[in-house]
């Protein structure tokens, strides 16, 4: 609650043009705004940009803000930043997997050290994700890798909570598929499963 | 039938798969995939593979961030991220008020005034040479029209237009009783007989202006609409 209070003040200081105060909620969220973006642009200078272009839009549209959650806000700003990105960059729109792990500029993003079977189970992930449709693969990362509820993915992406449902359906069931593709780098009860 | 049906079923179970992980469901429904589990092998091995799939993506680790995105200073850390068209605003508003303008002037009849009757000489028949009168005769109105090659005196000066004498009352049943006298006074003087000009149409550069400006203004209009909602959906 303490918490809350403070991020409210510090979302009026710097409406109110306190760059400080505006700089503590950057420290605050940016983490989960490069996160979302590297998920979803599967790339890290672009995701370095769609971090630091969210911020600047949300300091100049802060005047506009109307109160509310400010990380929700902020989370849509990414979103439609990442969107725009991936539309703007057509090389980035769901790839086939096949070709996903056959691309060159994915595997170096894997070392040669890194064999930990973890690192390539977290690789095969992002690459699969990387494989869903961006609308599916926004409402799969809000919800599993960001944690947030249906609610909060409701307002991000400015639709009913059925289509949250079903499009997070629809992506968990194609990421699955996906998955499953790759069995000899899943855990052993995923291999039993199918 | 009855594994078309249980197909079905088993499609309409899967679909409450994400909410019944996420506990997000009812109690009937949930109820309802419970139930369905207990009797379908395919759909809990479905389930299980989804839930497993959910699991690894909840244990990914976050990227590290490369740098901080702290803002250095408000004023320059505003980068204009759509392209500027600051001309584009005033512009537009110019040509919606120059097209109004030109429209409520064209629909006022300004043009017509301007270039009607003033602007240009007025729209005479062309003189004929049998229609002339030599100077200092006076033309009887009402007289009959001249045929080809007759006496021009017939004919009052100038006028296009000519009188049938036939078929009209005579002159004098005409005069109101009391101004027989003005005849008199009126003798010797020439009758004005003004032509009644056709009204003049507009210039014709009007119409292609006013269909240019309207497109433009559409065109315009539309540009800056287009910009005005893709800048709020960045802004939500």
């Amino acid at each position: 609650m303490h918490e809350m209070t403070d991020e409210a003040e510090l979302v009026q200081q710097a409406r109110a043009g306190e760059l400080n105060s505006f700089n503590q909620l950057v420290e605050k969220y940016q983490g989960q705004v490069y996160n979302l973006s590297w998920r979803m642009l599967g790339n890290a200078q672009d995701a370095e940009d769609a971090t630091q272009e969210t911020f600047v839009l949300a300091w100049q549209g802060l005047p506009r803000f109307k109160g509310g959650d400010f990380k929700t806000w902020l989370l849509r700003i990414a979103s439609n930043v990442c969107i725009d990105h991936l539309r703007a960059n057509r090389r980035h729109q769901t790839i086939p997997l096949d070709e996903l792990l056959k691309d060159p500029a994915i595997s170096q993003l894997e070392s040669p050290e890194d064999r930990v079977l973890r690192e390539e189970l977290a690789g095969l992930l992002n690459r699969c994700l990387l494989a869903l449709p961006e609308k599916q693969r926004l409402v799969v990362i809000l919800a599993d890798v960001q944690g947030l509820s249906y609610e909060e993915i409701a307002q991000i992406t400015g639709t009913s909570l059925g289509t949250v449902k079903s499009r997070l359906n629809r992506g968990r069931m194609n990421l699955r598929n996906l998955v499953l593709k790759q069995k000899e780098l899943l855990p052993p009860e995923f291999r039993l499963n199918k | 039938m009855k594994k078309f049906w249980r197909r079905s079923k088993c499609e309409r179970i899967r679909e409450m798969f994400s909410p019944y992980i996420d506990e997000q469901l009812g109690s009937l429904e949930r109820d309802a995939v419970r139930y369905h589990l207990e009797v379908c092998e395919d759909c809990r091995r479905e389930l299980e593979s989804l839930k497993l799939t959910v699991g690894l993506l909840r244990r990914l680790p976050p990227a590290p961030l490369p740098r901080s995105f702290t803002l250095a200073r408000p004023v320059e850390a505003r980068p204009k991220v759509l392209p500027t068209f600051t001309w584009l605003r005033p512009v537009a508003v110019t040509v919606v008020v120059l097209f109004l303008a030109l429209l409520a002037s064209d629909l006022g009849g300004l043009f017509v005034a301007q270039h009607g009757p003033e602007g240009k000489p007025p729209v005479t028949a062309p003189a004929s040479p049998e229609l002339t009168l030599p100077p200092g005769e006076t033309p009887e109105v009402g007289a009959p029209l001249p045929e080809k090659g007759k006496a021009p005196e017939e004919v009052s000066p100038g006028a296009p237009f000519a009188v049938e004498k036939r078929g009209l009352p005579h002159e004098a049943e005409l005069i109101p009783p009391g101004l027989e006298g003005a005849r008199e006074g009126l003798a010797g003087q020439t009758p004005e007989v003004s032509p009644i000009p056709p009204a003049p149409p507009n210039p014709g550069w009007v119409r292609p202006l006013e269909v240019a400006l309207g497109l433009l203004s559409g065109l315009l209009l539309g540009l800056l609409l287009v910009r005005r909602r893709g800048h709020l959906r960045r802004l939500a």
